[in-house]
């Protein structure tokens, strides 16, 4: 009987550019396989000082390359395997054995040269994607196990033992993934995704290293050169000092921690103008999982633009927690749901602190705001420039500030825990409400304003038209007292001109 | 992987043009900026990679599997340390240089410090048969006059084998040479013809290789100084010659000088034989052409 076969190569094309419809998701596999290989060489080493991962973009290749431990013969084999990984979904960020077979959707050819440490040999593999997709497309149905032994190869050649690499071409990128050589998109995909050191311009980059290293088990960054630059993670300007927030499974006082995080808040008002570069990010081993818009999603029910008033990562502890294939969200499941659940405490936390800020904000602004209206009022009573006719508006405008103040005195003077923010501001608030009130009982006496009728000598008809004139005024520009105070002042001041008294 | 192809000859060669470099290009070292034909081993590169900050290697490999020796020599550029220095160019460099692009419509960005052309081939090649273009001479031309419009002073290093050494573009030339000799009054016909009887081909090419680079790079505004050119035997004992240009931009003029190498100096000028990686003086027997008076 003839050989039965269970899977055949049109698998390969489903996975390879199914799982992938952003293809730079493709490096970053690639950069995944490098950053386990960099760790595994760390532990084995307990080297501090490690080699950049290295990625090259020369059209119409692109190269990834690390110092990382390499692969032996075993493992060089299993490279040709399709869904066969022998690493350690605990440790490793890679395990499913399929990111590798997602380059046949880039390219035509995948080649990688290979050598362990301590194995006097170095391996080169080459996948012939092209052949393989070619032969998929034509209908042949050729079976999978059939398709990826009659293209991919297997060589080996000599080495120093002590050298440890891998060594990876992404033969003649597709004309379909040329995208991949926007090397400015790519440079931003990888900077927001990859598991980069913090930009040393980021003033509290190590501060925040210290505590991911402190908090997170086996926390890893790596360094990456990308066309010969090297890359860091990505941060807005105008950034408040960090604060950090660990979220464990429940709310018992041994509940193991199943995710850390940090944010830090916006020195200006609301959200962050580097819109890219704002709100949180979940990452598993330091990759990011999803990107600002999945914590949004999944943490803020009500007020989502809030997500955006910080930036910042939540590192996810919890293994049962796992990336989709394409990393851009979780494995639905219990684990995830909770850690959705939880840490919805953060957004909790920072919708409270945008609050927090807003009212404060709201509130100083209130006080600048009310400064300034009863000095320019204070200056134009003493220069005897505001007519008697404005009089009502000038005290409802007094009355509605010193409302206004007090309204968020009292709500800010009620806080159980007032920051000195909040203390300042009550002090400020309160003395600006006392000169409004001293302000206003000035203005009730009517000392400083201009009254036209005493200027000149108005006859009972001219007088009965001025105050005709003066309530149409009023009447049709009540909805803009600036103006009715502007044309009435420019109307007495015509009149003092034109009925000057010789 | 293909065996190795270094010889200690061409080692000596390198170091020569090692010399020739820090000689020349010393204020500059560490930031210099290379153009050539590497080879997937990189040996040139390898020796210099401390003087460089831009490598732009052409590399046309071999057919059918183009991409094994391309692959190769990004790979040497990793295992050196120096892979975000270099850039591939994929293609026959020639046709890059006509073309100004490679394979992949990858620009040839000028302009060079050093420009490498390691052929291991020979310069005189025709396209066809016969009469076709001489490419590799059109390349150079065209290479000279590229980095012309930089007007940046430069080394150009030229290897070759010594086919197609009795195309009568050489004897030609020579020819010309004499009768532009005599026209200012210098009987250079028992030279000439010494040249053109000599049993060694490599002594015609020490002669046409510098005079066709001093008249390109004169026609530029260029002055051209060569190094003694050197022979030696190569992979697999192939003849191979090497010669090495300074070229210096100058701006005093907008017509073109004459070249600053008289045709007397050129011809007049030694030749050095490198034997297991030794350089040694050479007697190839040839009448010195006396200056007019």
């Amino acid at each position: 009987m003839a050989k039965e076969y269970f899977a055949y190569g049109s698998v390969l094309e489903a996975l390879s550019s199914g799982l992938y419809p952003d293809k730079r998701h493709v490096i970053r596999e690639f950069v995944q396989n490098a950053f386990d290989a960099v760790n595994d060489w760390k532990k084995i080493s307990g080297e501090q000082s490690l080699s950049p991962i290295e990625i090259r973009i020369q059209k119409p290749s692109i190269f990834i390359a690390d110092r990382g431990i390499g692969m032996d013969e075993n493992q060089a084999h299993i490279f040709r395997y399709l869904g066969y990984s022998t690493k350690d979904r605990k440790e490793d960020v890679g395990f499913r054995g399929i990111g590798k077979d997602s380059g046949v959707a880039v390219a035509e050819k995948i080649i990688v040269t290979t050598s362990r440490y301590q194995v006097p040999k170095r391996y080169t593999i080459v996948i012939d994607a092209q052949k393989m997709l070619d032969e998929t497309a034509s209908g042949r149905n050729t079976p999978l196990e059939e398709l990826l032994e009659k293209n991919t190869a297997l060589s080996e050649e000599p080495e120093i033992s002590d050298l440890h690499y891998t060594f990876v071409e992404l033969h003649n990128i597709r004309k379909d993934s040329h995208t991949l050589f926007d090397t400015s998109k790519l440079k931003d995909y990888l900077r927001r995704n990859c598991p980069l050191p913090f930009d040393p311009q980021f003033t509290y980059a190590d501060e925040i290293t210290q505590r991911l290293k402190t908090n997170i088990p086996n926390f890893s960054a790596i360094d990456m050169k990308f066309n010969g630059e090297k890359l860091y993670k990505p941060f807005p300007s105008n950034y408040l000092r960090p604060e950090y927030e660990p979220i464990f499974s429940n709310d018992k006082e041994d509940a193991p921690l199943i995710a850390y995080c940090w944010y830090c808040g916006n020195k200006e008002k609301g959200q962050f103008a580097d819109k890219d570069n704002s709100g949180l990010v979940y990452r598993v081993k330091n990759f990011a999982v999803g990107d600002r818009h999945l914590t949004r999603k999944t943490l803020w029910s009500t007020t989502p633009e809030r997500a955006f008033y910080f930036f910042g990562e939540i590192h996810v502890l919890n293994e049962e927690v796992v990336p989709s294939s394409d990393r851009t969200d979780f494995k639905d499941n219990e684990a995830r749901d909770n850690l959705y659940q939880r840490c919805q405490r953060i957004a909790q936390i920072l919708s409270q602190r945008a609050g927090t800020e807003s009212a404060q904000r709201t509130f100083d602004d209130s006080i600048t705001s009310a400064k300034e209206l009863l000095g320019l009022r204070e200056k134009k009573l003493k220069e005897n420039v505001t007519p008697i006719e404005v009089k009502p508006l000038v005290e409802y405008e007094i009355r509605k500030t010193i409302e206004d103040i007090e309204k968020r005195l009292d709500r800010t003077s009620r806080k159980r825990n007032p920051s000195i923010k909040d203390m300042e501001l009550v002090q400020r608030g309160a003395a600006v409400a006392e000169s409004a009130k001293e302000f206003l009982k000035a203005v009730e006496s009517k000392k400083g304003f201009s009254d036209i009728r005493q200027q000149i000598e108005l006859n009972e008809q001219a007088e009965q038209v001025y105050q005709v004139i003066i309530n149409c005024l009023k009447e049709e520009l009540s909805s803009d007292p600036g103006l009715l105070e502007r044309i009435i002042s420019n109307i007495n001041k015509a009149m003092a001109k034109f009925f000057k008294r010789p | 992987m293909a065996p190795s192809r270094f010889t200690q000859n061409k080692q000596t060669v390198r170091d020569l043009q090692g010399e020739t470099i820090k000689n020349h290009l010393k204020g500059r070292l560490g930031n210099l900026s290379y153009f050539g034909l590497p080879s997937d081993e990189m040996k040139d590169i390898m020796d210099w990679k401390a003087l460089f900050s831009v490598f732009i290697a052409v590399e046309r490999g071999i057919v059918p599997n183009t991409w094994e020796r391309q692959y190769l020599l990004m790979f040497s550029a990793f295992m050196n340390d120096i892979l975000s220095k270099v850039t591939l160019l994929r293609g026959d460099i020639d046709k890059v240089i006509l073309e100004g692009r490679d394979d992949d419509g990858n620009a040839l960005n000028y302009p060079f410090d050093v420009i490498t052309l390691d052929y291991s081939g020979g310069l005189l090649y025709r396209e066809k048969e016969g009469r076709g273009r001489q490419y590799r001479l059109e390349a150079i031309k065209e290479l000279i006059q590229k980095q012309a419009g930089y007007k940046t002073n430069y080394l150009l290093f030229v290897s070759s084998n010594l086919d197609n050494c009795k195309d009568t573009e050489i004897k030609n030339t020579l020819l010309n040479l004499q009768t532009e000799l005599l026209r200012y009054g210098t009987d250079a016909k028992e030279t000439i013809q010494a040249y053109l009887n000599h049993e060694k081909d490599e002594v015609r090419l020490k002669l046409y290789v510098p005079y066709f680079v001093n008249q390109i790079a004169a026609g530029c505004n260029y002055n051209c100084e060569t190094e003694p050119t050197i022979f030696y035997l190569g992979n697999q004992d192939t003849r191979m010659m090497n010669f090495r240009f300074w070229l210096t931009y100058d701006p005093r003029t907008t017509a073109p000088r004459f070249p600053r190498e008289s045709l007397v100096q050129i011809i007049n000028s030694p030749m050095t034989e490198i034997k297991e990686g030794v350089c040694c003086k050479t007697n190839l027997r040839l009448p010195k052409l006396q200056r007019p008076i």
